[in-house]
């Protein structure tokens, strides 16, 4: 058997991981996994700091879903220590939230039309997103870290000509996408790069864990973390998803959630007009500790952590969705025919490995001491 | 050829030559929306500011650093535009509001917030001469007095640390700062482990030293067999720790207490945070070592005063004995009262400088010369009013043996004349 070694460094990825590809001519056997190449530390920096300084550091978990992190940090905060949240500001936490799910879809989904070899997709896809990400400047402030959440609400409120606007481009980009997504459907040279291929049944996904939007794709609607939230049930939502299992299903899964996500942004622009007061409420932190869970745009994210006297860090411990879905890469692989077709349905997970590497604790052999992250 | 003389002719009309010429691009393409929060922050008015350090503190990407100006004679921040990360966190720390970043100071400045810092401030209550400097000098009112304690509430603080300049006693306003309490954290850590992989081990002692093993075998001799006890609980630690290296069972300081769980993680025995009680005790000062705040400890605290050079003492001459100060004073044994002039005098060695006396004294008679000066004088009043004290004492005696003696020569005129 031969080995095809990805990475660390390749034109494919987005972030720096090896896949070594076990090959039998074309037909891809197995694959092995080594990450560790983009660690950061960030659970370990956060330690000691005030918990305005650890929302801005678990922003920087992740390049791409960067706000979903500080609302799962401030609400996990806020559960702990029962601080009730103004109305507004849960609304607007939602439309950011959907807006930034949009913009991480459509770049998943871009990439794994880059390898398909279809680029004008993916061209078309990444021309739409920037609709989104000016929305989202517009709203908070910044474009991608944006520094939006607090403990107890969010920083900016909106106003009536901002309003205007986030409706006027949510119709300007529903009909591109619209478009965009009836040629993925209907064309004829992605459904035979994608059907069939990269399948992941529900009796191996269960093995694996996986969640998000890999889950949905293989049968489990409930893996949205969204209907157990109590900011959506105030909204009229139901999760997509499909039974195929295949890339195609997991692709069609995300272009679904973004037609869902703007029917999700429009519902709370109506509903936030129609609340008043304020969009923050002063935090009164005690120590406890707690956990917190979110739907991310990969998955389930998982926020448990530990807080002294005033708010500051004692241990903090985030897992994101990753880990569980390059698990199940191992299973889709079975039904990729070829190399290319391998490297498709690793993309097709859409997998953040800057997520998924964080803590880490040095130690040296001979002597036997950790080290610390501030001799570096 | 129709279509090229067509075009032709499109190409030469003056409006389609006019759009070449004057092209350019759109001003909303380059404008950033006015909400956008632009790198670094920018100082509004530098005169109001008042160098609290607020927003070099507040910074999660270290981008601030206060720098002394020549032109406003006072420490200004300076903002690095490559590490900052627009968060916003220094425009909403600002006490004075000179900092803005976008539209975010104008929208924000009605809520209320949590200031994060690196410096945090407790109040050591055992420590504590409640002589209301911190207070006073405080800038964002963040210290209250309430059922006579002091306490800062750490939500407004920002860190500027002139409460624990102006504070006379030495440790009495404590600060932790992150990197410490993060080492501690890590410390505490390293030592669960240990015990959770067993390696901190137990052992259990009748009264009669009959050993008898619960976990892992012991070779160590019981030592503190004067406890009534009937089971002692030992522990022996990987070398550097043995029971016994604290000799009493330390006490948990409730203002000092950040509740951060580090001892309850290291302590072989038990603790109980809320009602901030040691319950079972080994003495193996594990304790002590992980607490950021040493709010674990043992022994009686000393009042030291951080100005040896200076004393306060009362000018007799002006004195009333209304001894308003002696009142006033927190410290015990600071201030006496002379038994000689009935008047009121401090003590340097117990004094902390404070200068709550001085503040409270009606008709300012207390004066602040140097130490060796308050020495001389508070030596010499104390000799005095012990010798007024002897003299009084001999006085007494004399009367007591006085009154005995004539009450005794009474008697005996009495029996004699058989009255
Ligand atoms: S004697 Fe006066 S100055 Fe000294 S500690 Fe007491 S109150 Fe403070």
């Amino acid at each position: 058997m031969n080995v095809i070694p990805i990475g660390p460094i390749h034109p494919i990825l987005k972030e720096p991981l090896r896949i070594k590809l076990l090959v039998e001519g074309e037909n891809v056997k197995g694959a092995e996994i080594d990450m560790g190449y983009v660690h950061r530390g960030i659970e370990r920096i956060m330690e000691g700091k005030s918990y305005m300084k650890g929302i801005h550091l678990s922003e920087r978990v992740c390049g791409i879903c960067s706000y979903i992190h500080t609302q799962t940090f401030a609400e996990c905060i806020e559960h702990m220590c029962n601080i009730d949240t103004p109305e507004k500001a849960g609304h607007l936490r939602v439309i950011t939230t959907e807006l930034e799910r949009i913009h991480s879809h459509l770049i998943a989904a871009a990439v794994y039309n880059l390898t398909i070899e279809h680029e004008t997709i993916a061209m078309w896809m990444l021309n739409a997103r920037e609709i989104v990400m000016n929305l989202l400047e517009l709203i908070t402030g910044n474009r991608v870290n944006m520094g939006y959440n607090v403990v107890g609400g969010v920083r900016l409120d909106l106003k009536k000509d901002i309003i205007d606007q986030v409706y006027k481009e949510l119709d300007l980009f529903e009909d591109d996408m619209n478009n965009i997504i009836e040629v993925f459907r209907s064309g004829p040279m992605i459904r035979l790069r994608s059907k069939d291929i990269g399948r992941l049944g529900y009796k191996e996904l269960m093995k694996t864990r996986a969640a998000g939007p890999v889950a949905r794709a293989s049968g489990i609607p409930e893996s949205d973390w969204r209907l157990r939230s109590d900011l959506y049930g105030q909204y009229n939502f139901k999760p997509c998803w499909r039974s195929e299992g295949d890339n195609f299903a997991r692709m069609m899964v995300r272009h679904e959630e973004i037609m869902v996500s703007i029917d999700l942004i429009r519902q709370a622009l109506d509903m936030y007009q129609k609340c008043s007061g304020p969009i923050r409420t002063k935090a009164i932190i005690h120590a406890t500790e707690g956990e917190y869970r979110n739907e991310a745009h990969r998955g389930e994210v998982y926020y448990k952590m530990a807080i002294t006297e005033g708010g500051l860090i004692k241990r903090i411990i985030i897992r994101t969705p990753t880990v569980m879905n390059l698990e199940a890469y191992k299973y889709m692989l079975k039904t990729c025919p070829t190399v290319p077709d391998a490297v498709a349905t690793y993309t097709s997970i859409d997998p953040c490995i800057s997520c998924t590497e964080r803590t880490i604790i040095l130690k040296d052999v001979i002597t036997g001491k950790s080290t610390n992250y501030k001799d570096f | 050829m129709s279509s090229s003389i067509w075009y032709l002719y499109e190409f030469v009309r003056k409006k389609w030559l006019k759009r070449f010429a004057n092209a350019k691009t759109e001003k909303e393409a380059y404008v950033p929306p006015e909400r956008y929060r632009r790198i670094p922050v920018s100082i509004d008015q530098p005169d109001n500011c008042i160098s609290c350090n607020g927003c070099y503190q507040s910074c999660p990407s270290e981008a601030i650093e206060m720098q002394y100006s020549e032109e406003y004679g006072k420490n200004l921040p300076v903002f690095f535009p490559g590490s900052c990360i627009a968060c916003g966190n220094c425009v909403e720390t600002c006490p004075t509001g000179v900092l803005e970043q976008g539209t975010l100071r104008k929208e924000a400045k009605q809520y209320i917030w949590t200031v994060p810092k690196i410096n945090n401030y407790i109040i050591d209550d055992e420590l504590c001469v409640k002589c209301d400097s911190c207070r006073r000098i405080c800038p964002v009112n963040a210290i209250t007095y309430e059922n006579n304690v002091y306490r800062i509430k750490s939500n407004d603080c920002v860190g500027c640390n002139r409460c624990a300049t102006a504070c006379p006693v030495e440790n009495a306003i404590k600060s932790y700062n992150e990197y410490e309490l993060s080492e501690k954290i890590n410390r505490a850590q390293n030592l669960k482990f240990l015990k959770k992989s067993k390696k901190i081990k137990y052992e259990t002692f009748n009264n009669n030293s009959n050993t008898e093993n619960i976990e892992g075998i012991s070779n160590k001799d019981n030592t503190n067999d004067d406890t009534n006890d009937n089971n002692i609980k030992n522990i022996l630690i990987v070398e550097e720790y043995a029971p016994d290296s604290i000799d009493e069972i330390p006490r948990i300081v409730s203002s000092l207490c950040i509740k951060c769980n580090n001892c309850v993680d290291v302590c072989p025995g038990k603790i109980d945070l809320n009602e901030l009680n040691v319950l079972e005790c080994v003495k193996c000062g594990l304790c002590i070592e992980v607490c950021p705040t040493t709010a674990i400890r043992t022994g009686k605290v000393v009042k030291k005063t951080l100005n040896t050079e200076n004393c306060y003492i009362i000018n007799e001459d002006k004195c009333i004995g209304c001894r308003i100060c002696s009142k006033a004073c927190n410290v015990e044994n600071a201030i006496s009262i002379s038994s000689e002039t009935n008047m009121p005098y401090i003590n340097p060695d117990y004094c902390v400088r404070c200068g709550l006396c001085h503040r409270e004294c009606p008709v300012d008679a207390i004066d602040f010369p140097e130490t060796s000066e308050s020495e001389k004088l508070n030596k010499y009043r104390s000799v005095r009013g012990n010798f007024q004290l002897l003299i009084e004492k001999d006085l007494e005696n004399y009367a007591k043996n006085y009154v005995i003696a004539k009450d005794e020569i009474l008697e005996k005129g009495k029996n004699e004349l058989n009255l």
